[in-house]
Formats: C-alpha cells, structure tokens, sequence
C-alpha cells in the first residue's frame, strides 16, 4: 500500500508547481553551496544549474552527504548517458569561463582603441604647505596637529611640527658654527673692501704713471727716460689688474661666506628641528 | 624640515642659495681659466695661493649647491657636518686670502 501511494504520488492531479518546491528540490543554493573552494571563480554558478537540473541524479547527489564533483563525474561515467554528460558538463565548465571572460567589463580605452595617456599627479595640498610636503591635515578633536605621512622624494622622515616647547636642539656646534659664519662674512665683506680700495690705490697709480710718461713723451725728454717712464707705467698697471682680480678672488669668497652664514644662521633662527 | 612658515622661508632662502652657489662655482671656474691662461696653460706656474684659494672656494661651493639643493627640493635640514666643514672653509680660505 505504500508502495503504491508512493508511485502515485508524483502523477496525483493535485499538485502544481508550488508543491514541488519541497525541501528537497535542486536550487541554485544547491550548486553554490556545493561547489568547492577549489573550483574556478569564472565558471557560472547559474550554467551548472542549468546543467544539473537536466541531470536525473541531481537528487541523489544532493541526497549524499559527501558532495564532491570528482564523484559526481564518476557517477555520470558508470551510469551510460553519462559520457556525453561528462562532455557536456566539461564544455559547459568550459564556456562558462570564457563566457565571463568575453563578457567581463572591459575598461574604455580597451574597447576604444584609444591612446592611453600618462597619469597626472595633482600638486596641490588639501590642508596648505608646498606639495609634496603637504601640511598635516587637522586633528579631528581640534587640540592639535596630526602626523604628517612621508611625503618627501627619496626618503624624508615624517616630520612633527614642533610646539612652543620644543627648543633648537641641534646642538652647540651649530650654534659655534653660526657664530663663525657670522665672522666670516664680516670678514669677508671687509676684506672686499680692502681689495677694492687697494684696487682703487693701484688705479690711481697707474693713472698717475701713465700721466708722467706721456709728459716726457710731449717734453721729447730722453728715449732712456721715456723707456724708463713707461716701465714704471706698465708696472703700475700690472698691480692694478693683480688687485682687480684679488677683488674678485674676495668677492667669491665673500659670496661663499654669506651662504654659509645663511645656511647655518637659518637653519637655526628659521627651521628648528627637534 | 618642519612644515611652519619660518621652514617654508627658509627653503625659498635655500633656493637662492642654491643658484648663487652654482654661480659662485661658474664664476670660480672662469677665473681659474682666466688665470692658466695667464700663466701659459701651465698650472705649475700659477701660484699656491691660487690654487689652494680656488680649490677652496670650488669645495665651498659644492658643498654649499649640495646642502642648499637637499633643502629646498628634497625639504631636509642641512646637516651639522656639512655646516661646520663649510665654516671651516671658509675660514681657511680667508686666512689663505690674508697671509699669503
């Protein structure tokens, strides 16, 4: 008797779609939650449930409580449709992956043929400073400063601004360092001065020696006086070009000694490092 | 070098350091020239004085163009070292201005 209701069961006039939806039917969670971790994402878990709800032992795979593909595959074998099942489940496998491949989004330059261009770095800072040494951006409480990510070309720390008690603490030789920049461009400075006046003394000189040498040149004095006139001329000019380029010789050294008074002196007075 | 408006000045201070300095190097390198060629392209008859003055001022600034170019384009203080070995030359070469 139960044997007959059970037969009868599928073929009762009764039931509709919506009776069939028992517990045990075959759904896409089915396949989703059956697939293994190894399986390839690309295939489409909605191709193999098209494919699996074609299959007649869809319920007794899904009845055994050790799912696997490998038996599966090995049961469409030993059953006799199953080689073409084999094929079939293989190229649906297969077509599904190049499916996703075929249809994946493709970015817009790719599917243009269009030139891509280079990127374009922004240089402009959200919080203020000169990019790329962008100010922090502000602490969310407002008590204070944040951190500053490294942003530097090749390699600059990160950097906290110091507060009110954070002193110069670079060390004393800076600060002797300072201290001898600061007498060295004076120095410097006064030894261009002296150069140029002992440049000036010089030109003076030659001025006046070539004044003498002309007068004995208008006077008709001796050739031996004129020749010696000349020689003391030529002379006076020759200190002049030495002392014109001992000028020059100060001024580049003066010009080294105000960048390093610069350097040292503003380091110290401008850019305070802890 | 600290992101306050003293460390951004002195960067631009940096900066016009950096192109005096490249200057000052150009300007050293042609009276050098100036100065062999004065002497017969001989540098065995220039004078020491020349010469270690000049190779002081070349060392100068080189060191000078290299601290000033870490500051203003790579935004890192100059190194004590580097401070005190400029000074130091500095010194020397107006000592070697004034005794020799």
């Amino acid at each position: 008797m139960r044997r007959r209701e059970l037969r009868r069961a599928p073929s009762s006039p009764g039931r509709g779609p919506a009776a069939r939806e028992g517990p045990g039917d075959f759904t896409l969670h089915h396949v989703t939650d059956a697939v293994p971790e190894w399986f390839p994402h690309t295939v489409d878990r909605t191709h193999l449930f098209t494919y699996l709800s074609t299959c007649r032992m869809r319920r007794k795979l899904l009845q055994s409580d050790h799912f696997s593909w490998a038996s599966m595959i090995k049961s469409l074998y030993r059953r006799r449709h199953s080689v073409p099942g084999v094929l079939l489940l293989a190229s649906v496998i297969a077509l599904s992956g190049c499916s996703d491949t075929l249809t994946a989004p493709r970015s817009p330059a790719e599917a243009a043929g269009e030139i891509v261009l280079p990127v374009v770095e922004g240089t402009a800072c959200r919080y203020g400073g000169d990019y790329p040494f962008c100010a922090p951006p502000p602490a969310p409480d407002g008590t204070g400063p944040g951190t500053e990510p490294d942003g530097g070309i090749g390699g600059t720390s990160p950097t906290t601004p110091p507060d009110a008690d954070q002193a110069y603490t670079q060390g004393p030789i800076a600060w002797g360092a300072c201290i001898l920049a600061i007498g060295g461009s004076t120095l410097s400075v006064y030894d261009v001065l002296d150069k140029f006046e002992a440049w000036h003394d010089a030109y003076v000189d030659a001025r006046g020696a070539y004044a003498l040498w002309q007068a004995t040149v208008q006077n008709n004095a001796e050739p031996a006086i004129q020749q010696l006139y000349e020689y003391q001329y030529k002379q006076a000019r020759q200190r002049q070009e030495d002392a014109k380029g001992d000028v020059s010789s100060s001024t580049n050294m003066s010009f080294v000694a105000l960048g390093s008074f610069a350097l040292t002196c503003g380091a110290l007075a401008l850019a305070p490092t802890p | 070098m600290p992101p306050t408006q003293g460390g951004r000045l002195y960067r631009k201070i940096l900066g016009v350091v950096w192109v005096l300095s490249i200057a000052g190097i150009t300007l050293t390198l042609s009276s050098l020239a100036s100065a062999l060629m004065n002497a017969g392209l001989s540098p065995a008859q220039l004078g020491a004085k020349v010469l270690l003055l000049n190779s002081v001022l070349l060392a100068g600034g080189a060191l000078m163009s290299w601290m000033a170019y870490r500051g203003n384009r790579r935004n890192l203080v100059p190194p004590t070292w580097g401070i005190v070995t400029l000074v130091a030359l500095v010194w020397a070469g107006l000592l070697i201005n004034r005794l020799a």
